[in-house]
């Protein structure tokens, strides 16, 4: 999978190029509007990371020329404006994410494999990893073809996970993906800790040949057999 | 006060002043040329008797049926020299078509015959029909003092309306105007000089400050996506370190440490930018929201949150509390308000909620007071620091208030924080 990464800020590109690379996406990088709007004309992508502010243009209209010549290229719009009404208008102009800087590494592949995976249309939107499928629409979880009953957090968790394979992921940022922003100054992880108990022991239970391992006690990480 | 009714009580000391001079100096005018025709009539009356007194005719009858009477008198020489010129004056005369004293104008003058023998003639004309007619005088002047000044507060009222009339377009114009919301140009239409300045000035103290509302709003924006970028790098180079596989446990820590710490830096970053959208008007689209909603939902995920404090809630629900507000506001409102009461409450205690038509109120048991004076302001911390807090959270719900008409207050009671959210009146 190719991608064109469109962010004048270098260290930024700089780590999502690495990160990018290492998951196994052939990247490529554009500085400014000229040097987008000149590499979209010349070579072909499966999907664009875009930087609203940049040097010589803005990126909403290079959202707009890519929407009009080829409307199959996914965009995920990359930007430190983060009001609903920015996201709005991007979402508007046809690109099919919105994260809003800063933002977690893993969040980003995050966004792109799902994507990818909506633009493919493949599976019904499930997550797989080893024996194990989620089914998003149906909210199932399927351990080698067999139904295992999810509490709804559980659920969100062990699906934040499969979206982040290979990730290691603070607890602080799980807590605030899963439950929301509201608890940023939670002092103690207790209700993480009760949660992610039930999910490994369903889990276990159900013979799952994936594991939520917890790394150095501040997070944790999905590894697969 | 409106401006008409304040020129207008202005205008009524110097108009009561003139108009009562007017109508005084016309009273006294009046009276004193009735007085003087007085005087004449009498001088006629006494010449006319004097010359048939010395020409020897007969004198006529002193009551002869007319109010006027005369007496005459001998008087001796001395005295004539003594009263040499013609007196006029008031006095009680008797008259005796009434048979009773009647208040007069008289006229005494002394007079020889041709045999030198002195006499004094007085002659008086009671005076109440003089009276009568100054009284009317004095009437309708007042009558005419009060119609004329009446007539001319009204006219001045309606006139000076009239000519208000752009000015009050002005006004209406200005109560109408919502900052960063496009107006209508600022109406000018009339041509008063005056008028068109004012018109003039406010349109351009208008664009300014729109220009610069604007300008601060675009300055928020950038200032946003400068810092959000570096933030942004760092975290996520301290991601990249966290996944290199060389990491030992130590370092690992120090990182995550360093994580959180940029963690609550993206977050003050975060908090800050939305208080000053916030205070801009930026969330000013309002819609019905109940609130009673919000709080459940609140309550339910901090219930969990804090379950390992041992905090739990109760909901009194005393009324649904529905306001307008902006529904992102209202979640920043519950949201902030809730965990404050949840962070700052002891272990094992209990979180209570009450709402009802009007309002709702949060309160969490608490040893002392906290220092109202200051509670709303930004980076407000009492007693000592806590890790992670931006300090914000109080000072943004109470702004959220502020721009949805609604009070926050606070009040310690029977060992507990209450803060109330009610809505004006």
């Amino acid at each position: 999978m190719k991608l064109l990464i469109i962010e004048d800020e270098a260290s930024l590109q700089e780590l999502m190029t690495l990160t990018l690379k290492k998951e196994g996406y052939i990247v490529e990088n554009a500085m400014d509007y000229a040097e987008a709007m000149d590499k979209l004309g010349g070579y072909s992508y499966d999907c664009v990371l875009l930087d609203i502010n940049l040097p010589g243009g803005s990126g909403l209209d290079i959202l707009e020329h890519i929407k009009k010549s080829c409307n199959q290229l996914n965009v995920i719009i990359i930007s430190a404006r983060d009001s609903i009404d920015d996201k709005v208008r991007g979402l508007e102009l046809g690109a099919d994410d919105y994260l809003a800087k800063p933002f977690h590494l893993a969040e980003l592949s995050a966004r792109i494999r799902s994507v990818a995976r909506r633009s493919r249309n493949d599976g019904a939107l499930a997550y797989k990893a080893g024996n194990v499928v989620l089914e998003d629409a149906s909210q199932k979880l399927l351990v080698d073809g067999k139904e295992v009953e999810l509490l709804k957090k559980e659920f969100d968790i062990l699906k934040y996970f499969l979206m982040r394979p290979g990730h290691t992921v603070d607890k602080a940022v799980l807590a605030e993906a899963v439950w929301g922003d509201h608890i940023d100054q939670a002092d103690d992880f207790q209700f993480v800790y009760a949660q992610m108990k039930n999910l490994r022991r369903k889990l276990a239970q159900a013979g799952a040949d994936i594991e939520i391992k917890s790394i150095y006690g501040f997070g944790y990480k999905l590894v697969k057999p | 006060m409106r401006l008409v009714y304040k020129i207008t009580l202005t205008f009524i000391a110097p108009l009561v002043i003139t108009l009562g001079l007017w109508g005084w100096l016309s009273y006294r005018t009046m009276s004193s040329r009735i007085h003087k025709d007085t005087d004449m009539i009498l001088k006629d009356y006494s010449d006319n008797i004097i010359a048939r007194k010395l020409s020897g005719q007969e004198l006529p009858d002193r009551f002869n049926g007319a109010y006027n009477t005369y007496y005459i008198k001998e008087v001796t020489e001395d005295y004539a020299l003594e009263n040499p010129s013609v007196y006029y004056g008031d006095a009680e005369a008797y008259l005796k078509s009434q048979e009773d004293f009647a208040s007069s104008r008289i006229r005494r003058q002394v007079f020889s015959d041709r045999e030198g023998r002195y006499y004094e003639i007085t002659v008086s004309l009671p005076t109440f029909e003089q009276e009568t007619l100054i009284e009317h005088v004095l009437w309708w002047t007042g009558i005419l003092f009060v119609v004329l000044l009446v007539a001319l507060l009204v006219i001045g009222v309606l006139v000076i309306d009239y000519n208000m009339k752009p000015f009050r377009a002005l006004m209406k114009w200005m109560d109408d105007y919502v900052p960063g919301q496009v107006a209508a140009p600022v109406p000018s239409d009339t041509n008063v000089l005056e008028f068109k300045k004012l018109a003039n000035t406010v349109q351009e103290a208008v664009d300014r400050f729109e220009h610069e509302y604007e300008e601060r709003k675009i300055f928020i924006g950038n200032a946003s996506h400068e810092l959000q970028t570096p933030l942004a790098v760092c975290s996520n180079r301290i991601e990249m370190l966290l996944e290199r596989p060389d990491l030992n446990e130590e370092i690992a820590e120090e990182l995550v440490k360093l994580h959180r710490s940029l963690g609550h830096l993206i977050r003050l970053n975060k908090t800050l930018l939305l208080l000053s959208k916030v205070e801009n008007g930026q969330y000013d689209d309002a819609s019905e929201q109940n609130l009673t909603d919000y709080l459940k939902d609140v309550l339910a995920l901090n219930d969990e949150v804090y379950s390992g404090r041992g905090v739990s809630s109760s909901l009194n629900e005393g009324g649904q509390f529905i306001c307008r507000i902006n529904d992102q506001m209202a979640s920043v409102l519950v949201g902030n308000l809730a965990k404050n009461a949840y962070i700052h409450s002891p272990r094992n205690s209990e979180v209570a909620v009450n709402v009802w038509d009007r309002g709702f109120s949060i309160s969490n048991p608490g040893e002392e007071p906290l220092d109202r004076s200051r509670l709303f302001h930004r980076f407000y911390q009492p007693k000592g620091r806590r890790e992670g807090s931006t300090g914000l959270g109080l000072a943004l719900a109470y702004s959220v208030c502020e721009r949805n008409g609604l009070a926050l207050e606070y009040e310690f009671k029977e060992k507990k924080h209450i803060f109330s959210v009610i809505l004006k009146k």
